[in-house]
């Protein structure tokens, strides 16, 4: 084997190996947003790297064709082994441009899809990445661990039900006083 | 599968240079059988899942493992075949993959593609 195809055989490899770990990644994560992490990540690098390899052995070629052509004499063998590696460039940058959007768009769907419940490991601790709210659906803070948030929940519970009498009388005086502005008016 | 090394390096040895041919057609072959093995393990999530998201996430990285295997296919006997048609091929199934789980996506949110 050439150098180059050394070189080309070595990105293959590695780019096996994230292929197979992306996938087993994919079947072992807990849940689904850490599955995303396997399948987003390791999948864009492995087609990466198997595909530079491949524009390399295709780059021998290109080296091999040229050094028959000088000897030969006449040109334009050199056209196929560029098609080729022009090719593999062009699947490179468009597979890195759609492999992370679609997997943004997946995590976006699942994060918006109210009636789908995202099935979280029994153990609360094993991941919190599922309990992250859209702004506006809770009030606490999205730092703050499970267990201590519930606490924190239990605790103010009669604080809030004080103010929320509290917003209930201020309504009814508000009422009050918007009737008599209209009596006052009419 | 055992026969197939075997096959490879008796066309390549038929032609201009055997040792590389068949050596790269030997890398390019493994590669194939790990890739399968990942797609096979992708297939198992995209059966097992609990989520419909689980199911959209395993296939559309298998997509993605097919295009690399398609672009591989071209590589098996780089000696003697063109291998342009393959990766003709490879560029049109990625852009198939993420526009139909574009689609699907949106089908699942809004029950509808328009």
């Amino acid at each position: 084997m050439t150098p180059l195809e050394i070189v080309g055989t070595i990105f293959i490899v590695i780019g096996c190996v994230f292929a197979l770990t992306g996938a087993v990644g994919v079947l072992r994560m807990p849940d689904f947003y850490t599955r995303l992490h396997p399948a987003g990540k390791s999948d864009t690098l492995a087609q990466g790297l198997i595909l530079l390899g491949l524009a390399l052995f295709a780059a021998q070629s290109l080296i091999a064709t040229l050094g028959a052509a000088h000897g030969e004499g006449h040109g334009g063998e050199w056209i196929g082994p560029v098609n080729v590696i022009l090719k593999l460039v062009l699947l490179t940058l468009l597979l890195f441009l759609t492999a992370p959007t679609a997997t943004h768009a997946i995590a976006k769907a699942a994060r918006l899809d109210r009636h789908t419940k995202i099935p979280v490991e029994n153990d609360p601790g094993a991941s919190r990445v599922a309990e992250i709210v859209v702004v506006g659906d809770i009030e606490d803070k999205l730092e703050e661990p499970i267990a201590k948030v519930l606490d924190v929940r239990e605790d103010d519970r009669p604080a809030a039900d004080d103010q929320q009498d509290a917003d209930a009388d201020n309504q009814e005086r508000g009422d009050d006083d918007n009737n008599q502005d209209e009596e006052t008016r009419s | 599968m055992i026969c197939a090394p075997s096959l490879l390096a008796l066309t390549s040895a038929e032609g201009a240079d055997p040792a590389g041919a068949s050596a790269v057609s030997y890398v390019v072959l493994v590669a194939c059988l790990v890739l399968l093995v990942g797609g096979v393990l992708l297939l198992i999530r995209a059966l097992r899942g609990p989520t419909v998201f689980d199911r959209i996430l395993a296939i559309n990285a298998l997509g993605t493992k097919t295009v690399v295997l398609v672009a591989l296919f071209a590589f098996l006997d780089f000696g003697h075949a063109d291998p342009s048609f393959f990766l003709d091929t490879s560029i049109v199934y990625a852009l198939i993959n993420f526009v139909a789980t574009i689609a699907i996506l949106k089908y699942i949110q809004y029950r509808r593609l328009s």
